[in-house]
């Protein structure tokens, strides 16, 4: 049985960076496998601008950020497999997979980093009432079929979710000839960032509801109208503020979630909050030799962290396969009700080195200040301003100031 | 002229085509909709009861015992799943206890193997029965299937076998004739034959065998006929939960049945999803299968009552089906009075599913050996087997991928799905033509990503396979097709 | 008359107001630093936007070609410059950066390929 020094799962940003990571620090018997026909990800079909501002201080569409990182990896003589699936992952290290070339193999491997990104959530599970009519897309889908295959996929158009992804694609359609009818947001806030509600529903007139969600969806074939409505704080909806918009196209950004249906298989243990495995400051999952980064640990606003956050961890994966990692003591990280997680999960305890700490608020906070703990003790106390759940926060730690065996991580918001 | 045509494609109208086909009869089926099995048949629980619950003297008590005893040598043959799960009907409070005690006694009076277990001895086999169980009855020759499934395969043998399927056909008059009006082809005698008026032309036939669901009562009262019975939809609105890493239950779970009917239940399917449901609510519109807030709310109130620890946050999709109750509380199956040779097979509402083989055998034996002498094919061809690569050896799949290599082109990573099966799934005799087609016949689209990933593949794969445009490519009916221009400027 | 606009130039999202006829601002307020001022003058003024879109190809698995411009456009002729990029066919191999209108609507912005794209795969 063939057996390779890394296998990298995904050829997306996380895939690509960890190879490059793993690469730069000595290995070479590299495996990248990927199951499209292109290396890249979901970034070749994320064609308007804004990656790379911190990667390459420039500001590029995704098809040209992930060129260059797939230059990078080609100039490397690591294997690529491309239009291969992994079928699954076993603790021992092993998978198998499956292409039209080769069949189905199974192969071992000394490491393996994860990097297969997330899936959308789909209409069924936000379980939106009414009839299953053609016409109902998740966001990313519609954007492949537009952007990838160069297909209408309908004429009036109205988004659910005010995420990043709804709004690129708000302006998507329109640019394209659709009339979008409008974008609902169950928040009372937008989702996504001030910058793409102004460039994609501003600049084309295209309203926000606020507090709405769809509670209704209509069309025996294709879709025919859908039904929003008010909501309460509790995100119920309120009766009586129904409004029927007569579309033939509803597209959804309702929330991505880590794709971990192999790491499941493999018997890694997953963090609730994330969906994604639980992991320490190198990355490594809670199977040894097992790595995770980009969007199947957890979603990410930016491509340039995910960049970062897989260089990381294909280094890792490098270090655990060249040293053979040591026996480590760590410190479990825990964290209050205002932030919604925070990873790593746990830190190597040892008194050099940094830790860069990633997490989420709960609801957006003007002012906050960030208290690290130790033994009862405030350790460091970090003040941040305009703190929101839509964008993910990191704060760099220098390990030596962390003690004993647990680091909780609270948040305070300062009322002005 | 045909000895037989069979309004309708779904589960019952499969299983007639399926048995007619093995005599010489000229059949034909007509279907409205674009596949086989488009209305209650793709929107139940799956389940073949153990025929436990039928109110004593009912043609659902006896025809439900006896298609469960049919089902499992039935889905051999087809190559259908089948699986034995056993079921167990809940009480969740002392109230509830006697009808444990009142199911029991019927299930024992119909020979239904069945035993009752106390709070200790259930939940140490379904540790996630509600904590207020208090008793159980175990009904271990409960099982599930895929009911689509074994409508495909009945209906492509039937196909296979000489039957003629019209999809996309609406039923718009009927006419009765008295038989000297045709050319004598039938071998009934002396007895009235049909005229069926539909949007594609007209079609003459001996007998009639009304399987029309919903709609049976619409098809009956074209002849106007003295005497009728009518049918209401009646909605069930479910859950569906992802494949979970330890499954919530291993057996279908009922809560004491009531006036409404079987009552919410939870359900494993043979692919390892979990069904929450259904919900029982009469409608006036036939065609109402839509899903609402407040019944799937309590649907989610009626499932925590008898299992705990539901993961709410792993729903992949919701559905609703409607039942086609009839109004005598009974199936409705006989020749009509006043039309001879036209056979209501209707308000086959639930245990439908589960009785349908028998009720097949019912109207051959009651009546269709008294229509017509039947005379068993000599040849009778079986379907293709399909392979389902996700469940061989590694070993097998090498095989199959050395005879055709798309057989390697994963196509649908949720389920694990190859190209080579999806042709498959399109080239067989009743192949698929939409998208919910292939879903409904290789898994494509039902799995956690509901189609994110591979609908775009699977519409080109059809449109190259089917020779159409992807803008005709349909998600089901007529017009719902998701792509409006194949190409953009 | 008064335009009400959220910076959109760091996190602070400072809600601007702006009092301004047809041709000149009266007054800006809001803000939190003079970025802002830069940004809602032009913001009012002559509004810049970046465009990007997709062109056809021919002689590639690849049906698409995503492009971008080289430089913002003014706001008011975005769908202009969409009309005439809807023009616009292509034809493997193609380099990322390559032109393919130079100058496009006399605004000073190139529309280039964002990728590379080989011919049949």
């Amino acid at each position: 049985m063939r057996e390779y020094e890394l296998i990298i799962i995904g050829g997306g940003s996380a895939g690509l960076a960890a190879t490059m990571g793993a690469y730069e620090n000595g290995l070479k018997d590299i495996l990248l496998i990927e199951r499209e026909p292109e290396l890249g990800g979901i970034l070749l079909q994320c064609i308007h601008n804004g990656f790379g501002l911190h990667m390459f201080d420039e500001e590029l569409a995704g098809p040209t950020y992930a060129e260059r990182w797939i230059n990078k990896v080609l100039e490397t003589d690591v294997e690529i497999k491309l239009n291969t699936a992994v079928l699954s992952i076993n603790n021992d290290l092993t998978l198998e997979y499956s292409n039209e070339d080769e069949g189905y193999r199974i192969v071992k491997a000394k490491s393996i980093v994860l990097a297969m990104g997330c899936r959308e959530r789909s209409r069924g599970a936000i379980a939106i009432p009414g009839y299953r009519p053609a016409g109902v897309l998740t966001a990313g889908t519609a954007q492949k079929y537009v952007n990838i295959l160069g297909n209408e996929i309908g004429k009036k158009v109205f988004i659910l979710g005010s995420g990043d992804i709804g709004l690129i694609m708000a302006r998507r359609m329109r640019l394209e000839g659709a009339e979008v009818v409008g974008v609902a947001e169950i928040m009372p806030y937008s989702n996504g960032l001030p910058r793409n509600v102004k460039q994609c529903l501003d600049d084309y007139n295209i309203p926000l509801y606020l507090s709405h969600t769809v509670t209704f969806i209509d069309g025996h074939d294709r879709v025919n109208s859908i039904t929003i409505s008010k909501v309460d704080d509790n995100l119920n909806p309120l009766k009586g503020t129904e409004k029927i918009l007569e579309v033939d196209t509803l597209l959804l950004s309702v929330g991505l979630i880590p794709e971990n249906d192999l790491s499941e298989m493999a018997g890694i243990e997953l963090e609730m909050k994330t969906n994604g495995p639980i992991v320490d400051d190198k990355f490594e999952t809670s199977i040894p030799g097992i790595f995770a980064c980009g969007n199947v640990l957890h979603v990410h606003d930016l491509v340039d962290y995910v960049s970062k956050e897989a260089l990381n961890a294909g280094k890792s994966a490098a270090e655990y396969v060249l040293k053979k990692s040591s026996k480590y003591e760590y410190i479990t990280v825990t964290h209050d009700n205002n932030l919604v997680y925070i990873l790593p999960n746990k830190i190597i305890n040892e008194n050099e080195n940094n830790v860069e700490l990633m997490y989420r608020v709960k609801t957006p906070m003007k002012k906050a200040t960030i208290n690290l703990i130790c033994d009862g003790m405030i350790v460091r106390s970090i003040k941040k301003a305009n703190l929101t759940p839509s964008i993910m926060g990191k704060i760099m730690v220098a390990k030596k100031l962390l003690k004993g065996t647990e680091l909780i991580v609270n948040i305070k918001e300062e009322i002005l | 002229m045909y000895d037989y045509i069979i309004i309708g494609a779904g589960i019952n109208g499969s299983f007639m085509a399926h048995e007619l086909s093995k005599y010489n009869l000229n059949v034909m089926v007509i279907e409205k909709g674009p596949d086989v099995a488009t209305g209650a048949t793709i929107a139940n629980s799956a389940i073949i009861h153990a025929g436990h619950d039928p109110k004593p003297g009912t043609l659902k008590a006896k025809l439900n015992v006896e298609g469960n005893s049919m089902y499992p040598k039935i889905c051999k043959d087809l190559d259908a799943d089948f699986k034995h799960t056993s079921a167990f009907v809940t009480a969740t409070s002392m109230e509830e206890s006697p009808s444990i005690d009142m199911l029991y006694k019927q299930a024992k009076g119909r020979n239904i193997p069945c035993e009752i277990l106390d709070k200790g001895q259930a939940k140490a086999l379904e540790p996630n029965l509600s904590d207020n169980t208090v008793k159980v009855l175990n009904l271990p020759s409960t099982g599930i299937i895929t009911p689509w499934e074994v409508a495909y395969n009945l209906m492509e043998e039937a196909i296979i076998n000489g039957v003629e399927l019209s999809l996309n056909i609406k039923v718009l008059g009927i006419i009765s004739r008295p038989k000297t009006c045709y050319v004598d082809k039938s071998q009934s005698m002396g007895r009235l034959g049909y005229e069926i008026i539909t949007n594609k032309g007209t079609f003459k036939t001996a007998n009639i065998i009304n399987a029309a669901g919903v709609y049976a009562d619409e098809i009956y009262n074209m002849l106007k006929p003295k005497e009728s019975f009518s049918i209401t939809g009646r909605k069930g609105e479910y859950y569906i939960l992802d494949k979970l890493a330890n499954p919530l239950v291993n057996r279908v779970i009922y809560p004491i049945p009531s006036s409404k009917g079987k009552g919410v239940l939870v359900v494993p399917t043979v692919h390892g999803n979990t069904l929450l449901g259904p919900s029982s609510d009469f409608i006036d519109d036939k065609g109402g299968n839509f899903t609402d807030t407040e019944t799937l709310k309590y649907v989610k109130a009626q499932v925590n009552r008898t299992v705990k620890n539901i993961p709410f946050n792993k729903v992949i999709k919701t559905y609703a089906g409607l039942r086609p109750t009839g109004n005598t509380g009974d199936f409705i199956i006989s020749e009509s009075d006043e039309f001879q040779g036209f056979i209501n097979v209707a308000a086959i509402e639930s245990p439908g599913l589960a009785s349908a083989p028998a009720i097949t055998k019912y109207v051959l034996n009651t009546i269709i050996e008294k229509q017509v002498i039947l005379k068993p094919k000599k040849q009778y061809i079986n379907r293709t087997k399909l392979p389902i690569l996700n469940r061989m050896s590694l070993e097998e799949k090498i095989k199959l991928w050395n005879k055709e290599p798309k057989y390697g082109n994963i196509i649908c990573r949720c389920e694990s799905i190859s190209e080579g099966e999806i042709l498959d799934a399109i080239r067989r005799p009743l192949g698929a033509t939409t998208v919910d087609g292939i879903k409904r016949r290789v898994r494509p689209g039902s799995g956690r990503c509901q189609g994110g990933f591979c609908q775009p593949e699977i519409i080109n794969i059809l449109a190259r396979e089917l020779n159409k445009p992807v803008e005709e490519i349909a998600l089901f009916n007529k017009d719902s097709n998701i792509i409006t221009k194949g190409e953009i400027n | 008359m008064k335009t009400e606009l959220t910076c959109i130039l760091c996190p602070n999202s400072c809600n601007l107001i702006i009092e301004h006829d047809d041709k000149d601002i009266i007054s800006i307020s809001g803000n939190m630093c003079d970025r802002g001022i830069t940004y809602a003058t032009e913001e009012i003024k002559n509004p810049m936007r970046m465009v990007t879109s997709t062109v056809s190809v021919l002689g590639s698995d690849n049906k698409r070609l995503p492009v971008i411009l080289t430089k913002e456009i003014p706001k008011s002729m975005i769908f202009e410059v969409m009309k005439e990029i809807k023009k616009t066919k292509t034809t493997a191999p193609i380099n990322q950066g390559d032109i393919l209108i130079s100058n496009i609507l006399n605004t000073g912005s190139d529309l280039v390929a964002s990728r590379s794209i080989s011919s049949n795969r």
